[in-house]
């Protein structure tokens, strides 16, 4: 169960972290959009986030510092909910900017709704269920602590 | 509760680096110490 939640959580912001590095430009006119940040900070926060994203997706697949790398999903798909929960109630329609280029590559819905609510809450339990899981299955951090014993 | 945090601190941190790095040495990186410019501009710039 445990290596289900983390190949599904890792992949996922894997691939979301590699397709918003692809495009930085869309995903800074994204946030820029979202009318949340001050402009000073929008490109560093573009630049920073996706290589953030990919390297804790890095880090849940591979069972490396993840329960470390979970809960800092768990905190960051938080701060998205509520900027999506924040836009929904103030009316502006945009994109969630979640997949980037991703998103119109495979023709998939990218907007801010309910469901991109549902999907994060999802994205927080699974993180969660990492976090709070004791198990060692299948993880880079395991091999090397079994290795390292006498 | 301590190693969590100096683990969160260093995958913060590395990230950054990385981050910083890969947008100094990409061809479709931007400059991030100027003014904001319209977002029709930067995309101008951006195709070139």
């Amino acid at each position: 169960m445990i290596v289900f939640a983390r190949i599904i959580i890792g992949a996922i912001f894997l691939i979301s972290g590699l397709a918003k590095i692809s495009d930085p430009v869309r995903f800074i006119l994204t946030l820029r959009e979202f009318r949340l940040f001050p402009e000073e900070i929008v490109p560093l926060t573009a630049v920073w986030l996706p290589w953030l994203e990919l390297l804790l997706g890095l880090c849940v697949l591979a069972g490396l510092l993840h329960r470390t790398a979970a809960l800092l999903l768990a905190c960051m798909n938080a701060g998205f909910l509520a900027a999506i929960l924040s836009v929904i109630a103030r009316g502006i329609v945009v994109d969630c900017g979640c997949f980037g280029m991703l998103a119109d590559m495979l023709g998939l819905p990218d907007m801010v709704d309910m469901k991109a609510v549902v999907r994060n809450v999802f994205f927080i339990c699974l993180c969660l269920l990492i976090f709070f899981s004791r198990k060692e299955v299948l993880s880079l951090e395991g091999y090397i602590l079994r290795v390292g014993k006498p | 509760m301590k190693r969590i945090l100096l683990e969160a601190a260093a995958l913060i941190g590395l990230s950054l680096v990385i981050a910083l790095l890969y947008n100094a040495v990409s061809p479709t990186g931007m400059r991030l110490s100027r003014k904001p410019m319209p977002a029709s501009q930067e995309r101008a710039i951006q195709s070139r």
